[in-house]
Protein backbone atom coordinates (compact mmCIF):
# COMPACT_ATOMS: atom_id res chain seq x y z
CA UNK A 1 0.00 0.00 0.00
CA UNK A 2 1.41 3.35 -0.82
CA UNK A 3 2.65 5.60 2.33
CA UNK A 4 0.07 8.21 0.89
CA UNK A 5 -2.88 5.68 1.38
CA UNK A 6 -1.43 4.24 4.51
CA UNK A 7 -1.66 8.27 6.12
CA UNK A 8 -5.09 8.91 4.94
CA UNK A 9 -6.44 5.12 6.70
CA UNK A 10 -4.78 6.31 9.75
CA UNK A 11 -6.73 9.57 9.93
CA UNK A 12 -9.97 8.25 9.28
CA UNK A 13 -9.63 5.33 11.52
CA UNK A 14 -8.71 8.17 14.13
CA UNK A 15 -11.55 10.21 13.07
CA UNK A 16 -13.71 7.04 13.37
CA UNK A 17 -12.45 5.29 16.44
CA UNK A 18 -13.58 7.21 19.20
CA UNK A 19 -15.20 4.22 20.95
CA UNK A 20 -16.34 4.46 24.91
CA UNK A 21 -14.23 4.19 26.79
CA UNK A 22 -12.91 4.70 30.38
CA UNK A 23 -9.31 4.64 29.92
CA UNK A 24 -8.89 8.06 30.74
CA UNK A 25 -10.03 7.50 34.10
CA UNK A 26 -6.63 6.87 34.96
CA UNK A 27 -4.52 9.69 33.90
CA UNK A 28 -7.02 11.48 36.65
CA UNK A 29 -4.40 12.71 39.39
CA UNK A 30 -5.81 12.18 43.09
CA UNK A 31 -5.81 15.65 43.56
CA UNK A 32 -7.94 16.52 40.24
CA UNK A 33 -10.23 13.40 41.41
CA UNK A 34 -11.32 15.22 44.39
CA UNK A 35 -12.06 18.50 42.82
CA UNK A 36 -15.36 19.94 43.13
CA UNK A 37 -17.93 21.29 40.60
CA UNK A 38 -18.52 25.41 42.08
CA UNK A 39 -21.57 25.22 39.76
CA UNK A 40 -23.34 21.68 40.47
CA UNK A 41 -26.98 21.97 40.66
CA UNK A 42 -27.00 26.01 40.07
CA UNK A 43 -30.04 26.38 37.26
CA UNK A 44 -28.48 29.51 35.77
CA UNK A 45 -25.19 27.93 35.03
CA UNK A 46 -26.44 24.65 34.04
CA UNK A 47 -28.21 26.57 31.49
CA UNK A 48 -25.38 27.97 30.70
CA UNK A 49 -23.54 24.83 30.31
CA UNK A 50 -26.27 23.57 28.29
CA UNK A 51 -25.40 26.52 25.49
CA UNK A 52 -22.17 25.51 25.70
CA UNK A 53 -22.63 21.91 25.32
CA UNK A 54 -24.70 22.25 22.06
CA UNK A 55 -21.91 24.74 20.63
CA UNK A 56 -19.08 22.35 21.53
CA UNK A 57 -20.23 19.26 22.33
CA UNK A 58 -23.23 18.24 21.02
CA UNK A 59 -22.31 17.80 16.93
CA UNK A 60 -20.24 14.25 18.67
CA UNK A 61 -22.20 13.74 21.75
CA UNK A 62 -25.90 14.22 19.91
CA UNK A 63 -27.93 17.23 21.46
CA UNK A 64 -29.38 14.63 23.97
CA UNK A 65 -25.70 13.73 25.09
CA UNK A 66 -26.49 10.15 23.98
CA UNK A 67 -23.49 9.75 21.34
CA UNK A 68 -23.37 9.61 17.65
CA UNK A 69 -21.82 6.87 15.97
CA UNK A 70 -18.79 5.81 17.56
CA UNK A 71 -18.45 9.11 20.05
CA UNK A 72 -19.67 7.75 23.75
CA UNK A 73 -22.51 9.07 25.20
CA UNK A 74 -22.22 10.79 28.31
CA UNK A 75 -25.06 9.36 30.19
CA UNK A 76 -23.17 6.32 30.71
CA UNK A 77 -23.09 4.77 34.17
CA UNK A 78 -19.40 5.45 34.03
CA UNK A 79 -19.17 9.08 33.18
CA UNK A 80 -22.20 10.23 35.45
CA UNK A 81 -20.59 8.59 38.67
CA UNK A 82 -17.57 10.18 37.59
CA UNK A 83 -16.59 12.23 40.06
CA UNK A 84 -17.27 16.45 38.77
CA UNK A 85 -13.10 16.34 39.34
CA UNK A 86 -12.81 13.31 36.73
CA UNK A 87 -14.72 15.12 34.29
CA UNK A 88 -12.89 18.35 34.30
CA UNK A 89 -9.36 16.97 33.99
CA UNK A 90 -10.66 15.13 30.75
CA UNK A 91 -12.10 18.08 29.61
CA UNK A 92 -8.70 20.04 30.10
CA UNK A 93 -6.79 17.05 29.02
CA UNK A 94 -8.89 15.97 26.46
CA UNK A 95 -8.33 12.03 25.23
CA UNK A 96 -6.24 12.98 21.99
CA UNK A 97 -5.57 9.23 21.12
CA UNK A 98 -8.89 8.32 21.13
CA UNK A 99 -10.32 11.74 19.29
CA UNK A 100 -12.02 13.43 22.60
CA UNK A 101 -9.99 17.25 21.95
CA UNK A 102 -8.54 19.07 25.09
CA UNK A 103 -10.56 22.13 25.86
CA UNK A 104 -8.04 23.84 27.90
CA UNK A 105 -8.83 26.93 25.82
CA UNK A 106 -13.13 27.10 27.38
CA UNK A 107 -12.53 28.73 30.64
CA UNK A 108 -12.72 26.93 33.93
CA UNK A 109 -15.71 28.15 34.70
CA UNK A 110 -17.31 26.96 31.07
CA UNK A 111 -15.65 23.66 31.94
CA UNK A 112 -17.43 23.24 35.21
CA UNK A 113 -20.78 24.80 34.30
CA UNK A 114 -20.60 22.16 30.80
CA UNK A 115 -19.86 19.51 33.83
CA UNK A 116 -23.09 20.59 35.75
CA UNK A 117 -25.40 19.78 32.96
CA UNK A 118 -24.03 17.16 31.52
CA UNK A 119 -24.33 15.45 35.56
CA UNK A 120 -28.08 16.92 35.10
CA UNK A 121 -28.90 15.25 32.36
CA UNK A 122 -28.92 11.27 34.12
CA UNK A 123 -27.69 8.10 33.06
CA UNK A 124 -29.93 7.20 29.85
CA UNK A 125 -32.56 5.12 30.80
CA UNK A 126 -32.92 6.42 34.15
CA UNK A 127 -35.21 8.81 35.37
CA UNK A 128 -33.14 11.82 36.51
CA UNK A 129 -36.35 13.40 38.09
CA UNK A 130 -39.51 11.62 38.68
CA UNK A 131 -40.27 8.20 38.02
CA UNK A 132 -42.66 6.62 35.85
CA UNK A 133 -43.90 7.15 32.13
CA UNK A 134 -45.41 9.96 30.67
CA UNK A 135 -48.87 9.92 32.26
CA UNK A 136 -51.94 10.36 29.56
CA UNK A 137 -53.93 13.00 29.46
CA UNK A 138 -55.60 13.03 32.94
CA UNK A 139 -59.73 13.16 32.47
CA UNK A 140 -60.12 15.21 35.77
CA UNK A 141 -57.51 17.38 37.95
CA UNK A 142 -55.45 14.77 40.06
CA UNK A 143 -51.90 13.94 39.81
CA UNK A 144 -49.78 10.67 40.08
CA UNK A 145 -46.64 10.72 42.03
CA UNK A 146 -44.23 10.84 38.57
CA UNK A 147 -46.68 14.23 37.86
CA UNK A 148 -45.48 15.61 41.13
CA UNK A 149 -41.93 15.52 40.88
CA UNK A 150 -41.69 17.19 37.87
CA UNK A 151 -44.87 19.35 38.48
CA UNK A 152 -42.70 20.75 41.87
CA UNK A 153 -39.84 21.04 39.74
CA UNK A 154 -41.67 23.56 37.47
CA UNK A 155 -42.88 25.44 39.89
CA UNK A 156 -40.47 25.41 43.05
CA UNK A 157 -37.01 24.76 41.16
CA UNK A 158 -37.65 26.84 38.00
CA UNK A 159 -39.76 29.76 39.96
CA UNK A 160 -42.47 29.17 36.72
CA UNK A 161 -44.96 29.88 38.67
CA UNK A 162 -44.19 32.95 40.48
CA UNK A 163 -42.50 34.64 37.32
CA UNK A 164 -45.69 33.96 35.71
CA UNK A 165 -47.92 35.52 38.45
CA UNK A 166 -45.37 38.32 38.95
CA UNK A 167 -44.88 39.55 35.86
CA UNK A 168 -48.01 39.11 33.36
CA UNK A 169 -49.72 42.24 32.97
CA UNK A 170 -52.01 42.04 30.33
CA UNK A 171 -52.64 39.29 27.42
CA UNK A 172 -50.01 39.06 24.94
CA UNK A 173 -48.39 41.96 26.35
CA UNK A 174 -44.53 41.37 25.57
CA UNK A 175 -42.40 40.52 28.41
CA UNK A 176 -39.24 42.69 29.71
CA UNK A 177 -36.97 39.75 29.66
CA UNK A 178 -36.60 36.12 29.36
CA UNK A 179 -37.99 33.75 31.29
CA UNK A 180 -35.34 31.39 32.75
CA UNK A 181 -37.89 28.65 33.13
CA UNK A 182 -37.84 28.31 29.98
CA UNK A 183 -33.67 27.64 29.70
CA UNK A 184 -34.49 23.94 30.18
CA UNK A 185 -37.09 21.56 29.71
CA UNK A 186 -37.42 18.87 32.14
CA UNK A 187 -38.16 15.62 31.06
CA UNK A 188 -38.72 12.04 32.57
CA UNK A 189 -35.29 11.33 31.06
CA UNK A 190 -33.30 13.81 31.69
CA UNK A 191 -32.89 17.81 30.91
CA UNK A 192 -32.58 18.79 27.68
CA UNK A 193 -32.46 22.67 26.27
CA UNK A 194 -35.21 24.78 26.11
CA UNK A 195 -35.73 25.50 22.66
CA UNK A 196 -37.09 28.98 23.92
CA UNK A 197 -34.25 30.15 26.26
CA UNK A 198 -33.80 34.12 26.28
CA UNK A 199 -37.62 34.60 25.76
CA UNK A 200 -40.80 34.76 27.79
CA UNK A 201 -43.06 32.23 27.90
CA UNK A 202 -45.81 32.07 25.07
CA UNK A 203 -47.90 29.56 23.50
CA UNK A 204 -45.21 27.75 22.07
CA UNK A 205 -42.96 27.61 25.08
CA UNK A 206 -45.75 26.51 27.39
CA UNK A 207 -46.33 23.41 24.77
CA UNK A 208 -43.00 22.83 22.86
CA UNK A 209 -44.51 19.76 21.47
CA UNK A 210 -43.07 20.39 17.73
CA UNK A 211 -39.56 20.78 19.04
CA UNK A 212 -39.86 17.66 21.27
CA UNK A 213 -41.87 15.58 18.97
CA UNK A 214 -40.22 12.06 19.57
CA UNK A 215 -38.21 12.70 22.61
CA UNK A 216 -38.97 10.50 24.91
CA UNK A 217 -40.62 11.89 28.10
CA UNK A 218 -40.50 15.45 26.62
CA UNK A 219 -43.63 17.89 25.20
CA UNK A 220 -46.83 17.14 26.23
CA UNK A 221 -45.37 15.38 29.57
CA UNK A 222 -44.40 18.77 31.03
CA UNK A 223 -47.82 20.44 29.77
CA UNK A 224 -49.54 18.41 31.36
CA UNK A 225 -47.71 18.23 34.64
CA UNK A 226 -48.18 22.08 34.20
CA UNK A 227 -51.48 21.38 33.82
CA UNK A 228 -52.63 18.86 36.72
CA UNK A 229 -49.90 20.53 39.16
CA UNK A 230 -50.42 24.29 38.76
CA UNK A 231 -51.61 26.59 41.56
CA UNK A 232 -54.37 27.76 40.01
CA UNK A 233 -56.13 28.61 43.09
CA UNK A 234 -53.57 31.27 43.72
CA UNK A 235 -53.48 32.23 40.62
CA UNK A 236 -57.18 32.67 39.73
CA UNK A 237 -57.52 36.38 40.69
CA UNK A 238 -54.51 36.77 37.79
CA UNK A 239 -56.72 34.58 35.39
CA UNK A 240 -60.53 35.61 35.88
CA UNK A 241 -59.65 39.09 34.36
CA UNK A 242 -57.70 36.96 31.12
CA UNK A 243 -60.16 36.15 27.75
CA UNK A 244 -59.10 32.81 26.95
CA UNK A 245 -58.90 31.73 23.18
CA UNK A 246 -59.45 28.34 22.26
CA UNK A 247 -56.19 26.79 20.54
CA UNK A 248 -55.21 23.51 19.87
CA UNK A 249 -52.02 22.38 21.50
CA UNK A 250 -50.10 21.81 18.14
CA UNK A 251 -50.79 25.24 17.32
CA UNK A 252 -48.65 27.72 16.67
CA UNK A 253 -50.80 30.71 16.12
CA UNK A 254 -48.91 32.96 18.46
CA UNK A 255 -45.03 31.91 17.72
CA UNK A 256 -43.81 35.69 18.58
CA UNK A 257 -40.72 35.44 21.02
CA UNK A 258 -41.53 37.54 24.00
CA UNK A 259 -45.17 37.01 24.46
CA UNK A 260 -46.84 34.97 27.12
CA UNK A 261 -50.34 33.71 26.78
CA UNK A 262 -50.31 30.52 28.80
CA UNK A 263 -53.65 30.82 29.58
CA UNK A 264 -54.54 30.88 26.24
CA UNK A 265 -53.05 27.89 24.82
CA UNK A 266 -55.17 25.79 26.67
CA UNK A 267 -56.66 23.10 24.88
CA UNK A 268 -60.01 22.39 25.71
CA UNK A 269 -59.22 19.58 28.38
CA UNK A 270 -57.09 21.93 29.77
CA UNK A 271 -60.08 24.54 30.01
CA UNK A 272 -62.15 21.72 30.92
CA UNK A 273 -59.60 21.44 34.12
CA UNK A 274 -59.82 25.48 34.63
CA UNK A 275 -63.44 25.46 34.91
CA UNK A 276 -63.07 22.77 37.26
CA UNK A 277 -60.74 24.58 39.46
CA UNK A 278 -62.62 27.65 39.56
CA UNK B 1 -16.12 19.61 -13.21
CA UNK B 2 -15.20 22.40 -11.37
CA UNK B 3 -19.13 23.20 -10.85
CA UNK B 4 -19.45 20.13 -9.69
CA UNK B 5 -16.99 20.39 -7.50
CA UNK B 6 -17.82 23.49 -6.27
CA UNK B 7 -21.66 22.32 -5.43
CA UNK B 8 -20.23 19.25 -3.93
CA UNK B 9 -18.70 21.45 -1.53
CA UNK B 10 -21.43 23.83 -0.91
CA UNK B 11 -23.89 21.19 0.20
CA UNK B 12 -21.21 19.28 2.51
CA UNK B 13 -20.74 22.46 4.23
CA UNK B 14 -24.21 22.95 4.38
CA UNK B 15 -25.09 19.60 6.24
CA UNK B 16 -22.22 20.73 8.68
CA UNK B 17 -23.16 22.97 11.64
CA UNK B 18 -21.37 25.94 12.61
CA UNK B 19 -19.79 26.78 16.25
CA UNK B 20 -17.55 29.47 16.97
CA UNK B 21 -13.77 27.59 17.42
CA UNK B 22 -12.05 27.81 21.09
CA UNK B 23 -8.96 29.69 19.76
CA UNK B 24 -7.63 32.84 20.94
CA UNK B 25 -7.56 36.13 19.35
CA UNK B 26 -4.11 35.85 17.73
CA UNK B 27 -3.04 36.79 14.25
CA UNK B 28 0.32 35.90 14.15
CA UNK B 29 1.09 34.06 17.35
CA UNK B 30 0.20 30.02 17.51
CA UNK B 31 -1.48 28.38 20.48
CA UNK B 32 -1.71 24.94 21.64
CA UNK B 33 -5.62 24.73 20.50
CA UNK B 34 -5.75 22.40 17.64
CA UNK B 35 -8.72 22.25 15.64
CA UNK B 36 -11.45 19.90 17.12
CA UNK B 37 -11.01 16.34 14.71
CA UNK B 38 -13.30 16.58 12.22
CA UNK B 39 -14.34 20.16 12.17
CA UNK B 40 -13.11 22.49 9.44
CA UNK B 41 -12.65 25.78 9.77
CA UNK B 42 -12.78 28.56 6.58
CA UNK B 43 -11.08 31.90 7.64
CA UNK B 44 -10.59 34.99 5.91
CA UNK B 45 -7.38 36.76 7.02
CA UNK B 46 -7.38 40.63 5.87
CA UNK B 47 -4.38 42.46 6.11
CA UNK B 48 -4.23 46.47 5.08
CA UNK B 49 -1.05 48.67 5.44
CA UNK B 50 0.46 52.17 3.79
CA UNK B 51 4.07 51.59 3.98
CA UNK B 52 6.28 54.66 3.39
CA UNK B 53 7.29 55.94 0.34
CA UNK B 54 5.01 52.75 -0.82
CA UNK B 55 2.11 52.36 -1.94
CA UNK B 56 -1.28 51.41 0.07
CA UNK B 57 -2.13 47.50 -0.12
CA UNK B 58 -4.37 44.50 0.75
CA UNK B 59 -3.37 41.47 0.92
CA UNK B 60 -6.45 38.89 1.17
CA UNK B 61 -5.84 34.96 2.40
CA UNK B 62 -8.10 32.07 3.00
CA UNK B 63 -7.68 30.09 4.92
CA UNK B 64 -8.70 26.04 5.29
CA UNK B 65 -8.41 24.79 8.62
CA UNK B 66 -8.88 20.54 9.48
CA UNK B 67 -8.66 18.81 12.42
CA UNK B 68 -7.36 15.43 11.17
CA UNK B 69 -7.38 13.96 14.70
CA UNK B 70 -7.27 15.50 18.09
CA UNK B 71 -3.69 16.07 18.04
CA UNK B 72 -2.89 16.84 14.36
CA UNK B 73 -4.28 19.85 12.62
CA UNK B 74 -3.83 20.92 8.96
CA UNK B 75 -3.98 23.83 6.83
CA UNK B 76 -4.17 25.28 3.38
CA UNK B 77 -3.83 28.73 2.72
CA UNK B 78 -4.86 30.51 -0.58
CA UNK B 79 -3.07 34.46 -0.68
CA UNK B 80 -3.44 37.00 -2.86
CA UNK B 81 -2.72 41.33 -2.99
CA UNK B 82 -3.93 43.91 -4.44
CA UNK B 83 -1.52 47.17 -4.38
CA UNK B 84 -2.52 50.78 -5.17
CA UNK B 85 -1.53 52.43 -8.43
CA UNK B 86 -0.02 49.13 -9.84
CA UNK B 87 -2.00 45.49 -10.03
CA UNK B 88 -3.93 42.65 -8.26
CA UNK B 89 -1.88 39.51 -8.06
CA UNK B 90 -2.36 35.64 -6.38
CA UNK B 91 0.72 34.91 -4.77
CA UNK B 92 0.24 31.33 -4.24
CA UNK B 93 -0.48 28.86 -1.51
CA UNK B 94 1.01 27.08 1.80
CA UNK B 95 0.00 23.70 3.59
CA UNK B 96 0.75 23.68 7.07
CA UNK B 97 0.45 20.98 9.57
CA UNK B 98 0.63 20.96 13.42
CA UNK B 99 1.18 18.37 15.70
CA UNK B 100 0.81 18.00 19.48
CA UNK B 101 3.82 15.71 20.49
CA UNK B 102 2.88 15.35 24.53
CA UNK B 103 -0.77 13.92 24.61
CA UNK B 104 -1.56 15.75 28.21
CA UNK B 105 -2.14 18.94 29.45
CA UNK B 106 1.33 20.31 30.95
CA UNK B 107 2.04 23.79 32.03
CA UNK B 108 3.79 24.36 29.07
CA UNK B 109 2.65 22.90 26.32
CA UNK B 110 4.26 22.46 23.10
CA UNK B 111 3.45 22.07 19.31
CA UNK B 112 5.72 21.22 16.60
CA UNK B 113 4.40 23.14 13.48
CA UNK B 114 5.83 22.34 9.52
CA UNK B 115 4.82 24.44 6.67
CA UNK B 116 5.59 23.92 3.59
CA UNK B 117 5.61 27.64 1.24
CA UNK B 118 5.04 27.81 -2.66
CA UNK B 119 5.04 31.94 -2.72
CA UNK B 120 5.90 34.79 -4.97
CA UNK B 121 8.04 37.52 -3.63
CA UNK B 122 4.93 40.31 -3.59
CA UNK B 123 2.92 37.86 -0.82
CA UNK B 124 1.91 40.34 1.52
CA UNK B 125 0.26 38.22 3.94
CA UNK B 126 2.32 39.06 6.67
CA UNK B 127 1.62 35.59 8.21
CA UNK B 128 4.75 36.00 10.15
CA UNK B 129 8.29 37.92 10.19
CA UNK B 130 11.53 36.21 9.85
CA UNK B 131 15.00 36.99 8.60
CA UNK B 132 15.71 40.69 7.96
CA UNK B 133 11.84 41.04 6.40
CA UNK B 134 11.44 44.84 6.30
CA UNK B 135 9.30 47.96 5.03
CA UNK B 136 11.80 47.81 2.02
CA UNK B 137 10.25 44.27 0.60
CA UNK B 138 6.54 45.52 1.01
CA UNK B 139 7.48 48.27 -1.68
CA UNK B 140 8.60 46.38 -4.31
CA UNK B 141 6.91 46.46 -7.48
CA UNK B 142 4.10 43.42 -8.17
CA UNK B 143 5.47 43.09 -11.50
CA UNK B 144 9.20 42.15 -10.54
CA UNK B 145 7.97 40.80 -7.20
CA UNK B 146 5.89 38.30 -8.54
CA UNK B 147 8.22 37.07 -11.14
CA UNK B 148 10.15 35.51 -7.99
CA UNK B 149 8.85 32.33 -6.53
CA UNK B 150 10.23 31.41 -3.29
CA UNK B 151 9.41 27.48 -1.89
CA UNK B 152 10.37 27.60 1.67
CA UNK B 153 10.10 25.47 4.37
CA UNK B 154 8.72 26.97 8.04
CA UNK B 155 9.36 25.32 11.49
CA UNK B 156 8.04 26.81 14.05
CA UNK B 157 8.44 25.62 18.03
CA UNK B 158 5.22 26.80 19.59
CA UNK B 159 4.79 26.46 23.80
CA UNK B 160 1.62 27.91 24.49
CA UNK B 161 0.38 27.47 28.54
CA UNK B 162 -3.16 28.62 30.09
CA UNK B 163 -2.47 29.80 33.09
CA UNK B 164 -5.78 31.50 35.49
CA UNK B 165 -7.75 31.72 32.18
CA UNK B 166 -5.05 33.91 30.47
CA UNK B 167 -3.47 31.94 27.04
CA UNK B 168 0.04 33.52 27.31
CA UNK B 169 2.04 31.45 23.67
CA UNK B 170 5.70 31.91 22.47
CA UNK B 171 6.33 30.90 19.07
CA UNK B 172 10.32 30.41 17.89
CA UNK B 173 9.92 30.51 14.14
CA UNK B 174 12.89 29.35 11.39
CA UNK B 175 12.45 29.60 7.61
CA UNK B 176 14.66 27.73 4.86
CA UNK B 177 14.21 29.03 1.03
CA UNK B 178 14.33 25.59 -0.45
CA UNK B 179 15.68 26.61 -3.68
CA UNK B 180 17.68 29.77 -3.36
CA UNK B 181 20.59 29.72 -1.21
CA UNK B 182 19.67 31.38 1.53
CA UNK B 183 20.56 30.86 4.92
CA UNK B 184 17.72 30.01 7.63
CA UNK B 185 16.02 33.21 8.65
CA UNK B 186 14.51 33.04 12.45
CA UNK B 187 11.64 34.95 13.93
CA UNK B 188 9.71 34.76 16.88
CA UNK B 189 5.68 35.87 18.16
CA UNK B 190 4.45 36.54 22.01
CA UNK B 191 1.13 36.23 22.62
CA UNK B 192 -1.38 36.84 25.19
CA UNK B 193 -4.47 37.03 25.84
CA UNK B 194 -8.18 36.23 28.12
CA UNK B 195 -11.68 36.03 27.78
CA UNK B 196 -13.42 39.18 28.53
CA UNK B 197 -15.80 36.68 31.05
CA UNK B 198 -14.68 33.18 32.06
CA UNK B 199 -18.99 31.50 32.79
CA UNK B 200 -21.50 31.62 30.17
CA UNK B 201 -24.53 33.23 30.93
CA UNK B 202 -27.59 31.05 31.15
CA UNK B 203 -29.37 33.36 28.06
CA UNK B 204 -28.78 33.41 24.71
CA UNK B 205 -27.30 37.46 23.67
CA UNK B 206 -24.69 38.17 21.10
CA UNK B 207 -23.06 41.18 22.68
CA UNK B 208 -22.31 40.10 25.74
CA UNK B 209 -18.47 39.78 27.25
CA UNK B 210 -18.74 35.94 26.81
CA UNK B 211 -18.48 36.17 23.34
CA UNK B 212 -15.07 38.57 23.56
CA UNK B 213 -11.38 37.98 23.73
CA UNK B 214 -8.71 40.18 24.12
CA UNK B 215 -5.02 40.09 23.79
CA UNK B 216 -2.14 41.71 22.80
CA UNK B 217 1.19 40.59 20.09
CA UNK B 218 4.48 41.17 19.81
CA UNK B 219 6.15 39.53 16.67
CA UNK B 220 9.24 40.13 14.11
CA UNK B 221 12.35 38.87 12.68
CA UNK B 222 15.54 37.77 14.28
CA UNK B 223 17.99 38.26 11.19
CA UNK B 224 19.78 34.72 10.12
CA UNK B 225 21.89 32.03 10.51
CA UNK B 226 24.90 34.46 9.05
CA UNK B 227 23.86 37.51 10.87
CA UNK B 228 21.26 36.71 14.25
CA UNK B 229 19.97 39.07 15.80
CA UNK B 230 17.58 42.28 15.95
CA UNK B 231 20.10 44.32 13.37
CA UNK B 232 18.04 45.29 10.32
CA UNK B 233 14.67 43.24 11.28
CA UNK B 234 11.25 44.49 11.89
CA UNK B 235 9.25 44.41 14.94
CA UNK B 236 5.29 44.82 15.76
CA UNK B 237 3.17 44.50 18.84
CA UNK B 238 -0.45 45.67 19.01
CA UNK B 239 -3.55 44.75 20.85
CA UNK B 240 -6.22 41.94 19.16
CA UNK B 241 -9.86 41.20 19.99
CA UNK B 242 -12.07 38.72 19.14
CA UNK B 243 -16.07 38.50 18.77
CA UNK B 244 -17.34 34.89 18.61
CA UNK B 245 -21.01 35.38 17.31
CA UNK B 246 -23.22 32.63 18.31
CA UNK B 247 -23.83 29.97 16.24
CA UNK B 248 -21.86 32.12 13.57
CA UNK B 249 -18.47 33.37 12.72
CA UNK B 250 -15.62 34.99 14.70
CA UNK B 251 -14.68 38.14 13.76
CA UNK B 252 -11.42 39.12 14.62
CA UNK B 253 -9.35 42.72 14.60
CA UNK B 254 -6.22 43.98 15.37
CA UNK B 255 -3.65 47.40 14.42
CA UNK B 256 0.05 45.95 14.58
CA UNK B 257 2.28 48.85 15.12
CA UNK B 258 5.25 49.09 13.78
CA UNK B 259 8.17 49.00 16.63
CA UNK B 260 11.50 50.40 14.26
CA UNK B 261 12.29 52.28 11.34
CA UNK B 262 12.26 48.88 9.14
CA UNK B 263 8.58 48.18 10.32
CA UNK B 264 5.54 49.57 8.74
CA UNK B 265 3.95 52.21 10.75
CA UNK B 266 0.51 50.33 11.38
CA UNK B 267 -0.80 47.27 10.14
CA UNK B 268 -4.38 46.67 10.22
CA UNK B 269 -5.35 42.56 10.44
CA UNK B 270 -8.74 41.30 10.44
CA UNK B 271 -10.08 38.31 10.47
CA UNK B 272 -13.66 36.17 9.77
CA UNK B 273 -13.86 32.65 10.72
CA UNK B 274 -16.37 30.20 10.18
CA UNK B 275 -16.34 26.50 11.24
CA UNK B 276 -18.20 23.64 9.71
CA UNK B 277 -18.58 21.24 12.58
CA UNK B 278 -17.77 17.33 11.96
CA UNK B 279 -18.24 18.32 8.00
CA UNK B 280 -17.74 14.14 7.30
CA UNK B 281 -20.52 13.17 9.92
CA UNK B 282 -23.00 12.90 7.70
CA UNK B 283 -21.24 10.22 5.57
CA UNK B 284 -20.69 8.07 8.50
CA UNK B 285 -24.22 8.38 9.52
CA UNK B 286 -24.65 7.24 5.94
CA UNK B 287 -22.66 4.27 6.07
CA UNK B 288 -24.15 2.18 8.81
Amino acid sequence: MSRPLVCVGLMLSALVSVAADTGWLKYVSDADRARTNPYAKQTDAIAGGARLFQDHCAKCHGEDALGRGKRPSLRTKEVQQATDGQLFSLLKNGYLKKGMPSWSALPEPSRWQIIAYVKSLGEQGTLSRGAGDAPTFPSEVESTPAEDSIGDRWFLDTRFGQFFAANMTGVNQPLPAGDPSVDLVYTTNGTLPGPFAGQSINRRSCHFVPEFQGVAGAGNRTYVDYTTRSPLPRMLTLLTTLQETPCRWWDRCNPVPGRYSCTLMASSRTQSIWSKAR
Amino acid sequence: MKRISALSLFALLSLATSAAAQEWPYFVTYSHALEEPGNLEIAFKGVQASPKYGNHFSSATIEFEYGATAWWTTEVYLSGQHTSKDSTVFNGYRWENRFRPLLREHFINPVLYVEYENLNKADRSLLEVVGHDSISDLRLPNASARAVTERELELKLILSSNVRNWNVSENLISEKNLVAPEPWEFGYALGVSRPLTLAAGSKNCVFCRENFSAGAEIYGGLGDLDSFGLKATSHYAGPTVAFNIPRGPTIGFSPSFGLNANSVGVVYRFKVSYEFQQIFSHFHGRAK
